[in-house]
């Protein structure tokens, strides 16, 4: 049985249970609108395509941190805000402090008018777009954390384009979409069951209808993944935060970036869903962009592969797949005793990822710099 | 004889006394009694032939008298089955609003369909969960009640084992499978239903618009190939620059 608050006399239970939703009424009202602000880490905007825009962390013309440059992406089922969800939770605040010189992509909100970009325009184009312009701004080969299918992204471009990139930090990245049958968890993995479960034509004609993957199609399949957490999220847990007006904050700013999710553009849907959760090509060196055949061994930079080990929607062995698919001279593991996005907000993360982040950048990254002038387009 | 057979029999003779009461004036018992007597007679007959579809017919929605089968999906002989085949066969354009709108509610049902065969399925996984944190909270002894924290606790890990095997099922599996593309195929046949008269008011269609952007991504690729193969753009530092158009 869960650990619960133990025996209690009845006419306690119920007071004490008006007396927690009160207060956490009271809490919700008073940090709902501005107060529930994120992603309020000072960065200026550096470039802009249409909808995506690559910004630069820190005041225009401020000295960057001696690490050298890394650049964050974030898939487009979530949005990058995860990772400066609050100051005492901002993982690009820890980076920053670390002495990164932290760039991160915004993907913006795609439309139904944007249904056909596919993961070439994302993965190999504008991301292409977006380190070129970090390259000239720092003369520096730059760093990828990649995160969630940003990491495929960032994997992606390193396969195709490996001179722009100095190294890869992937947090939370699919690798090998077939590896939650190997996962000793019967409550992970339930999105790579439930994909593989959709044959291709029926993903095909959903996408072709919608045009997108709503967004909040997306949330509803992402609570519908663990119900009972959920409810007890708006519950128990909602009301055990009573007492706690800085967790109380803390899960409205989580509420604020969950409503934030954006819609997924159709022909990148369909190669994330059929291509690779459908067909698992990317491991089998078929996944191709534009054209062009993504080989895993043509990677040869360092990576640092942050696994989250209670991961319910990349399970670990997806994730930790990546170990020995590569040619990189140097290959981390990470393992961080969270969920999926635990790695990002978590207490437990918080002293775990930023150092290791800012360590493997110090000894693998710094050590291997290129100049500026041999990178090509 | 068969229940079925005998209560229609029953029916039959009734009805036929009935009438004769109607005509035959004083002599004849009150006529409210017989009106009674064929009430019954018909509901029992009713009756007995429900019971008999429903041992011929196992399981719910099976017997063509229960409407639970009336939802079915095209090709399970339910209704969806009667409007293709109100539907009937296309000449040219023929009647071509007419079997628009059929379509439409024949998509509806099956997704009406759809979506119940996903509740049922989910149902027994919350029933099977009612059922075992019954017999939990049965168990704790009267003298030790556990206290509300405890109680959702104990809810939460039982209905998320039950649910999580029942994700795994095949019956859960199939009715997504099924309820993913019924979703699709309604929201179709809706979408040609709207888009027929959109066209006969000149008004763009989301196909139109669809082929549209299509052309615009097409010849987005097409320059951004033009501009790598012209060499890379001069890129000035300092503030934001920008390339494309705000889209």
């Amino acid at each position: 049985m869960s650990e619960g608050a133990g025996p209690r006399s009845p006419v306690g239970d119920w007071t004490d249970i008006l007396r927690r939703g009160a207060r956490v009424s009271a809490a919700m009202m008073a940090h709902s609108g501005p107060q529930a602000a994120i992603a309020t880490t000072p960065k200026h905007e550096v470039w802009r395509d249409g909808k995506v825009s690559l910004h630069r962390y820190g005041a225009p013309g401020a000295e960057p941190g001696p690490l050298g440059p890394m650049l964050i992406l974030q898939g487009l089922f979530g949005r990058q805000t995860i990772t400066d969800l609050e100051p005492e939770r901002s993982l690009v605040r820890r980076l920053l402090e670390a002495g990164t010189d932290l760039w991160v992509i915004d993907w913006g909100n795609p439309t139904r008018a944007d249904r056909f970009l596919d993961m070439a325009d994302y993965a190999l184009y504008w991301l292409g777009d977006a380190l070129d312009r970090v390259i000239a701004e720092t003369g520096r080969p730059v760093a990828l954390m990649g995160i969630c299918q940003g990491g495929v992204f960032a994997l992606s471009h390193a396969a195709l384009a490996p001179e722009r990139v100095a190294g890869l930090a992937l947090a939370v990245t699919p690798v090998d979409f077939h590896a939650d049958t190997g996962e000793e968890h019967p409550e992970r993995g339930f999105l790579n069951l439930w994909a593989r479960n959709l044959p291709a034509e029926t993903v095909d004609a959903f996408l072709d209808e919608h045009g997108l993957v709503p967004g909040a199609m997306t949330g509803a399949v992402f609570q519908s993944l663990s119900p009972l957490k959920n409810a007890a999220k708006y519950g128990t847990d909602l009301l055990g935060m009573a007492d706690d007006p800085a967790a109380l904050a803390t899960f409205m700013r989580m509420e604020t970036w969950l409503a934030d999710r954006p819609d997924h553009p159709a022909a990148a849907a369909r190669q994330w869903l059929v291509e690779l959760y459908g067909e698992n090509r990317l491991v089998q060196g078929e996944f191709a962009l534009d054209g062009r055949r993504v080989d895993l061994g043509a990677i040869t930079c360092p990576i640092l592969n942050i696994v989250a080990e209670q991961d319910h929607i990349v399970p670990p062995p997806c994730a930790r797949a990546l170990d020995g698919r590569t040619n990189s001279t140097a290959y981390r593991l990470l393992d961080v005793p969270t969920g999926h996005i635990g790695v990002f907000v978590s207490e437990k993360a918080r002293d775990i990822v930023a150092p290791a982040i800012a360590d493997w950048l110090a000894t693998e990254i710094g050590s291997r710099e290129t100049d500026a002038s041999a990178l090509r387009r | 004889m068969p229940a079925e057979q005998s209560a229609g029999t029953d029916f039959l003779r009734q009805w036929l006394e009935a009438h004769r009461a109607l005509f035959a004036g004083g002599a004849a018992p009150p006529l409210w009694g017989r009106a009674e007597a064929l009430y019954k007679a018909w509901s029992d007959g009713v009756e007995a032939m429900l019971g008999a579809h429903a041992e011929r017919h196992h399981g719910p929605g099976a017997s063509p008298f229960d409407p639970a089968g009336w939802m079915r999906s095209e090709g399970a002989g339910g209704m969806a089955d009667l409007l293709r085949w109100l539907e009937g066969p296309a000449y040219a354009d023929l009647f071509a609003e007419q079997r628009r709108a059929i379509r439409s509610t024949r998509e509806w049902l099956a997704w009406l369909a759809a979506a119940e065969q996903m509740k049922a399925v989910l149902a027994q996984g919350w029933l099977a969960a009612f059922g075992r944190f019954a017999e939990r909270i049965g168990a704790v002894p009267p003298s030790e009640p556990l206290g509300w924290s405890a109680i959702v606790g104990l809810w939460q890990e039982i209905a998320g084992e039950e649910m999580t095997a029942l994700y795994r099922t095949h019956a859960y599996l199939a009715a997504q499978r099924d309820l993913v593309a019924a979703e699709t195929a309604l929201r179709r046949a809706l979408r040609e239903q709207v888009e027929a008269v959109t066209t006969l008011f000149g008004l763009p269609t989301r196909a139109e618009l669809d082929d549209v952007h299509r052309s615009l991504h097409a010849f987005r690729r097409e320059m951004r190939g033009l501009r790598a193969a012209s060499g890379p753009a001069p890129l000035r530092t300092g503030g934001p620059r920008r390339t494309g158009r705000p889209r």
